[in-house]
């Protein structure tokens, strides 16, 4: 289980076998109902793709927004 | 492959792919001839529909250009992906992966906020959540809100409100006649076939909501696919 430190949401990143990619939630303005990123906030999906040739491997994955990181609980 | 010197060869190539649902690309080079049969099998893992999807292209490096696709469909445990006489499919045709995911749990005051992962594509056939309300205040509304990052265009209020100081258990489910809100138990209903990509988010709004609420972690019932 890990706690993600920009929104302190609570997550398993892995769920029998598949990822599970979390993302913090948006800043919600209660008066106009606009949403902005949080300070540190974290989007765990990927970018990229993995490339093999000859059965070398080159990666340009990286996650979206590191953010403020996680911490396993 | 049947090979200039009248020979009949089977050949292997092989490629761990990674669990991450991006693009795995290898090339391989056969030699010089014909290709009589490809196959793609898993081994030792028998994945299940959904999870692999193969291509298999054959490409002209004199030209740089791809030149006839050969393969294109899921490899499971039960299929494997063949030429000639396979089956050619997207990946996001026919049915999908069925699965139950654990969202967040927010922290307290925050919205249920979740995202169909990058090159995925859920069709939402159901969803469950807790509600904890603090003392304070008046009843609560919830609403689950669907939006492509340019507000929500759609929401589905819940069919009773939840009063201070309690904890509610919501059910999402397509369009029918929703159950009376019970004791413990509050409905809301979504459009059947609600199919949603990576940019795509699945959030709570709450009517009357205070900081002190808190969401639990909510259990996605869903059917998905790769969308690559």
């Amino acid at each position: 289980m890990r706690e993600c430190l920009a929104c302190g949401g609570k997550y398993e990143p892995v769920q029998g076998n598949m990822r599970y990619f979390h993302v913090c939630p948006p800043l919600v303005d209660p008066d106009t109902g606009e949403e902005t990123k949080r300070p540190g906030h974290r989007d765990e999906n990927l970018d990229g793709k993995h490339t093999f040739v000859d059965n070398k491997l080159t990666s340009d994955v990286k996650i979206k927004a590191e953010g403020k990181g996680y911490k396993e609980i | 492959m049947l090979f200039l010197n009248g020979t009949i060869e089977d050949m292997s190539f092989y490629q761990a792919p990674s669990s991450d649902r991006l693009e795995n690309l290898s090339t391989f080079d056969p030699g010089v001839g014909w290709i009589l049969s490809v196959m793609v099998h898993a081994e030792p893992a028998e994945p299940v529909r959904g999870t692999t999807y193969a291509v298999v292209r054959l490409f002209d490096s004199k030209a740089n250009t791809h030149t006839v696709e050969l393969v294109a469909s899921y490899v499971t445990g039960a299929h494997h992906s063949a030429w000639p006489d396979g089956i050619f499919e997207g990946p996001t045709d026919g049915n999908g992966l069925i699965r139950i995911v654990t969202g967040t749990d927010p922290a307290v005051g925050n919205a249920l906020f979740e995202f169909p992962p990058e090159n995925t594509r859920w069709k939402l056939k159901g969803m469950r959540f807790s509600y904890t309300t603090s003392a304070l205040g008046v009843a609560r509304l919830v609403r689950i809100t669907f939006n492509a990052g340019t507000g929500a265009f759609q929401t589905s209020p819940a069919n009773g409100t939840q009063a201070p100081g309690t904890i509610r258990t919501y059910f999402l489910a397509w369009w029918g006649e929703a159950p009376t809100a019970g004791i413990t138990d509050i409905f809301l209903m979504i459009p059947p076939e609600t199919i949603l990509d990576e940019f795509y988010i699945i959030a709570s709004s709450v009517e009357s909501g205070l900081s002190g609420d808190d969401f639990n972690a909510p259990l996605l019932y869903v059917e998905e696919w790769l969308d690559i």
